[in-house]
Formats: structure tokens, C-alpha cells, sequence
């Protein structure tokens, strides 16, 4: 292993594999079963699919910097979903959002076990990203 | 090296996932559609109020969700009047609507007057054929369907006083749950006993047409 690299090379996989499966989970939603993507879900999808190339690239090219490029990625994204979250929670009113066309930001896509939606998976995904470089890059 | 070929093969592990992923999913949603086909007549699939054709001795449906505003229905056309014209005794096609742009509820009155006359596939012939002139982007002018219908050989006094009393708005509406029940978001959409045609292509509809008819 590369002994200048900060972040370890099974966290980077782990947050490739974490930006991989919401990058492909988004496009299925959309191309496969024909969600229609809302403003808030494209501002999401436009932090988390770069993700995906820069962490392979990562991988395969190792560097010490994945930290500094990764991470406003991820915490911009972050921000989004969390605002997005907020507004499914009713915690935000409708009327602040900045949807103007075809879908609301708060349609509710998917339900399972009564309280996983769609911008919490986002939320999930991004918040995952954020503690393994966070702890990742402490703990080497 | 040993991280490179890790990293190809958890690649190689997404990719085949998805691909899995994506198959068990369109198996599932037309496994789940013929089970509407079998019930409730068609529903919905199939409406009553449905402008429909073909003798359909092998009782094969076709739906197609359509919109003669739309540049691909009229692109597309010819495609499926072919495949149709082929296996017009063993099918039946069923026009359903989606009234995406700006005057396709104008020319959907318009094709439903006509069909009081039976002339609603010459009507749509018409439109298909000058839409570039009618439905112009940005520029719309679908008051000239007043003069190129006539061409249909349609009796026009006739054409105006039923375009004038057709009230289409519970059919427009109906076509359009079904088709949000469906998935369909687009025109042309086609679906044969309830199998969605995942490709707009002759050879696509042809193969799934037959598949249907020689099961």
C-alpha cells in the first residue's frame, strides 16, 4: 500500500461501492421504473455522480489528495439532501420549494417500511460518504 | 496490482447487478400487466370508449398510447400500419390517448369526429402527413386541419357539427390514469397482451407481435 495515502484504500472502495450503488439506484428509479426526477433529486445526482469516477480513479491511480476533491462533493451533496429530507418531514412547507416544473419535491416515490423515501436513501448515501472519509482518513 | 483487479471486479460486479436488477424488475412489471390483461376486460389495457381495430381471431391486443401532435407517433406510424395491416385478422389495435402538447386535445376532437364518419385512420393519415405544417414548433397553426382533412374524403359540415358536440374530456382523462398505471409517460407507447415494446423499431413490434400470435 502507498504509504503517503491518508484515506485507506478499503475505505475508498467502500465509498466507491456506496456512490456506485446510489449513482445506479437513481438511474434505475428514473430510466428503469420511470420516476421523474424532481430539482431537488438532480442537485443531488449532479454531487454524487462525479463521485463515482473520482474514487475509481483513486483507486487505480492512488494519490494522497482524495480528501480535498472528495469532500465538497460530498458535503454539498449532503446539504441537498438534508434540505430535501426536511421538506418530505413537512419540517420545511412545499411553498419554499424551489420546484417550478413537472414534479413537487415532495412526491412521495417509494415507502418502504413506512418511512425509507427515496431523498433518505440520498441522505443515507451522502452521510455514509461523509464518516468514512471523515473516520477514514483519522484512523490511518 | 492486486487492488487494480479488485477494483475491475467489484466494476464488473456493479455492472452485472444493475443489468440483473433491471430484468427481474421488467419481468416482474409484465408478468404483473398480463395479469390486468386477463381481468376485467383488458382494464387497463383496453376502454370501451377506445377507437379499435382488426378482427382479432387469435386475441392479440395491441394498445398503443398515442398523440397526433407527436413527432415520433407520426415518424412510427407507418411501422405499425404495416405490422397491423400484416395481421389485421389476428389482432386487434386499440388507440389510446396522451395529450402531451399544445393542440393535441384540438386534434384528438378532431380524429374523434372523423371516426363518427369511419374515416378516423384516413383523419390520421391527414394529420400524420402535414403535421410538419400544423404543428410546427413554436409556431402551431392547427386551424389549418380545417383545410387538409378534406383530403380524408370526410364529410366536413358532418365533421364540424360532431367536432363541435364531442365532449372528450372523461376519455382524455381515463387514457391518462391508465397510462400513469402503466408507466407510460411518452408517445408512442405500445404494449401487445400487455408486454411493454421496449424498442420503437419494425423488427421489435414485428418480433413481439408474432411472438404473441405463435405462442
Amino acid at each position: 500500500m502507498n504509504s503517503s495515502r491518508v484515506i485507506s484504500t478499503t475505505v475508498i472502495l467502500l465509498c466507491f461501492l456506496v456512490a456506485s450503488v446510489a449513482t445506479l439506484g437513481s438511474l434505475f428509479f428514473s430510466e428503469i421504473m420511470n420516476f421523474v426526477p424532481c430539482s431537488m433529486c438532480w442537485y443531488q445526482r449532479i454531487f454524487m455522480y462525479p463521485l463515482v469516477l473520482i474514487f475509481l480513479i483513486n483507486l487505480l491511480y492512488p494519490d494522497d489528495k482524495l480528501f480535498k476533491y472528495s469532500m465538497p462533493l460530498v458535503t454539498t451533496g449532503l446539504f441537498f439532501s438534508i434540505y430535501h429530507n426536511l421538506l418530505m418531514f413537512d419540517i420545511i412547507p412545499e411553498s419554499v420549494v424551489p420546484c417550478v416544473s413537472g414534479v413537487p419535491c415532495s412526491t412521495e416515490y417509494i415507502n418502504w417500511f413506512g418511512f425509507v423515501t427515496i431523498p433518505l436513501l440520498s441522505f443515507i448515501a451522502y452521510f455514509m460518504l461523509f464518516i468514512f472519509l471523515v473516520l477514514g482518513r483519522r484512523r490511518y | 496490482m492486486k487492488n487494480k483487479k479488485v477494483v475491475i471486479f467489484t466494476l464488473l460486479l456493479l455492472v452485472v447487478g444493475f443489468i440483473a436488477a433491471i430484468t427481474v424488475y421488467q419481468n416482474s412489471v409484465d408478468s404483473k400487466n398480463q395479469e390486468l390483461m386477463a381481468g376485467k376486460n383488458g382494464a387497463p389495457f383496453v376502454r370501451n370508449h377506445s377507437p379499435s381495430f382488426g378482427e382479432n381471431k387469435d386475441n392479440v391486443i395491441i394498445t398503443e398510447f398515442l398523440d397526433p401532435e407527436c413527432e415520433a407517433c407520426s415518424a412510427f406510424h407507418p411501422i405499425i400500419k404495416e405490422v397491423f395491416n400484416d395481421y389485421k385478422l389476428e389482432t386487434k389495435l386499440v388507440i389510446r390517448y396522451l395529450a402531451n402538447h399544445q393542440n393535441s386535445k384540438f386534434a384528438v376532437r378532431l380524429l374523434e369526429a372523423a371516426r363518427v364518419q369511419n374515416k378516423y385512420n384516413e383523419a390520421l393519415e391527414i394529420m400524420f402527413k402535414y403535421q410538419e405544417k400544423w404543428a410546427k414548433h413554436h409556431n402551431t397553426k392547427p386551424e389549418l386541419l380545417w383545410e387538409f382533412l378534406p383530403e380524408a374524403g370526410l364529410d366536413m359540415a358532418k365533421l364540424k357539427a360532431d367536432f363541435e358536440n364531442n365532449d372528450i374530456d372523461e376519455m382524455l382523462s381515463l387514457d391518462r390514469k391508465d397510462a400513469s398505471t402503466l408507466g407510460v409517460r411518452g408517445t408512442p407507447s405500445f404494449f401487445v397482451n400487455g408486454k411493454k415494446l421496449r424498442e420503437l423499431s419494425h423488427k421489435a413490434l414485428l418480433d413481439l407481435v408474432e411472438s404473441e400470435i405463435y405462442k
